[in-house]
C-alpha cells in the first residue's frame, strides 16, 4: 500500500506517465487506486500522431500494468517522510 | 542487522546510490527514496540510459529524472553502481 | 464513540463530518470511482493489441470490464494520413486488455479527422495487419541481438499497442 498511498499524496499535481509503449503524457493526477491505475486530467501526449483524437481527450484513465515510469518533481515529495514510510512497509511486509 | 529476505537488502541501501536494470534494454541510477514488494521503486537524481541497436552496433542515450516512479513489473536487477 | 469527537450533538445514526470524509475518501480511490464519470459518454478505449475503440460506456466494473454501446473500431495510417472506421455494435471489454480509456469531446472529435481520408476498413485493416507483423519480425530480432549483450528486449504479440 506504500505506493498507493503515495500516489494519493500527488493528487492535483501535474505528472507525467510514460507507458511501456514510450508513450509520454502530462496531466494533472486527479485519482489512484490500489493497482496503481491512474487518472490524469487535461492531458497533452508527447506524440499526438500516433493517437490524433488525443487532442479531444481531455481527461484519461490509465491501467498500471502498462506504466513504466512517472516522472515527478522533486519539490512534491517529502524525501524523510518517503524513506521513513519505505522502512515501515519493509517490516510489515515481513511479518 | 541481519538480512533473511531479498528484499531486506534494498532496506539497507534506502537513501543511497543505486544501479537498476529493466526490461526494454534499459537501466537507471540514482538514490534510493522507496520500495515495496512488488519492486515497485522511487528514485531521485536518476540517470536512465537507453541502449538501441544502430546497424548492429549497440548506442545508448542517456535521459535525466529529478524524481521518477518505476514500476515493478520491469525491474529485473537492483544492485550498488560499480564505480567505473 | 461519536459522542467523544466534541462535535455538537450528533444524532446517533448519523456519521460525523470526519467520518463521512474518511469514507469518501476511501471511495475517491477506487477504480469504480476514477471510471463511473464516464458512463453514459462517448469514450475511447486503446487495447493491448492495438485496437482502437470509441462508444458509449454503458456499464463497468471494479477491473475495468467495459460494455461499450454503438462501439466503432478505428485504425490510423497516420503516415499516409489516411484512418477507417467500422461499426461493431455493442462490445464487453475485458478490463485486463484495457490500456487507457478517455472520455471524447464529442465537439471536437472530428477535428482531426477532417484532414484524414477515410479508407475502406478491409483495406486498413490489412495494412495494419502488415504493419503489426514487420513490428513483430524486427522488435523478436532486436530482441535476439539484445539478449548478447545481457539486456532483455521483449515483445509480446499480444502488447502491440
Amino acid at each position: 500500500m506504500l505506493f498507493f498511498s503515495f500516489f494519493k499524496t500527488l493528487v492535483d499535481q501535474e505528472v507525467t506517465v510514460e507507458l511501456k509503449n514510450d508513450i509520454e503524457l502530462k496531466g494533472t493526477l486527479k485519482s489512484v487506486d490500489q493497482f496503481l491505475n491512474l487518472k490524469l486530467d487535461n492531458i497533452s501526449c508527447s506524440n499526438e500522431s500516433r493517437y490524433p483524437h488525443l487532442s479531444s481527450v481531455r481527461n484519461i484513465f490509465i491501467r498500471g500494468s502498462t506504466v513504466r515510469y512517472v516522472y515527478l518533481d522533486k519539490n512534491m515529495v517529502d524525501i524523510n517522510l518517503l524513506q521513513d514510510a519505505a522502512r515501515r512497509e519493509a517490516m510489515s511486509a515481513k511479518k | 542487522m541481519s538480512s533473511d529476505s531479498p528484499l531486506d537488502l534494498l532496506k539497507l541501501n534506502l537513501d543511497e546510490k543505486v544501479y537498476v536494470k529493466l526490461r526494454g534494454a534499459r537501466e537507471l541510477t540514482g538514490t534510493l527514496q522507496a520500495f515495496d514488494s512488488h519492486c515497485n521503486i522511487v528514485l531521485s537524481d536518476a540517470v536512465e540510459t537507453i541502449y538501441e541497436l544502430v546497424e548492429n552496433e549497440l548506442k545508448s542515450t542517456k535521459r535525466e529524472a529529478e524524481m521518477i516512479f518505476v514500476r515493478g513489473d520491469t525491474v529485473t536487477l537492483v544492485t550498488t553502481p560499480s564505480d567505473q | 464513540m461519536s459522542e467523544s469527537r466534541g462535535s455538537p450533538a450528533p444524532g446517533k445514526s448519523k456519521i460525523t463530518e470526519g467520518e463521512a470524509d474518511l469514507y469518501l475518501d476511501q471511495y475517491n480511490f477506487t477504480t469504480t470511482a476514477a471510471i463511473v464519470g464516464s458512463v453514459d459518454r462517448k469514450i475511447f478505449v486503446l487495447l493491448r493489441d492495438g485496437r482502437m475503440l470509441f462508444g458509449i460506456l454503458r456499464t463497468f466494473d471494479q477491473y475495468a470490464n467495459l460494455i461499450l454501446q454503438h462501439c466503432v473500431e478505428r485504425i490510423y495510417i497516420t503516415e499516409e494520413n489516411k484512418y477507417a472506421e467500422n461499426e461493431c455494435g455493442v462490445f464487453m471489454v475485458r478490463g485486463e486488455n484495457v490500456v487507457m480509456l478517455g472520455e471524447v469531446d464529442i465537439d471536437k472529435e472530428d477535428e482531426p479527422l477532417v484532414q484524414m481520408e477515410q479508407i475502406p476498413f478491409e483495406e486498413a485493416s490489412q495494412m495494419k495487419q502488415e504493419r503489426d507483423d514487420a513490428r513483430y519480425k524486427s522488435e523478436s530480432q532486436k530482441g535476439r541481438q539484445m539478449a548478447r549483450y545481457g539486456l532483455i528486449h521483449d515483445f509480446h504479440k499480444s502488447d502491440i499497442y
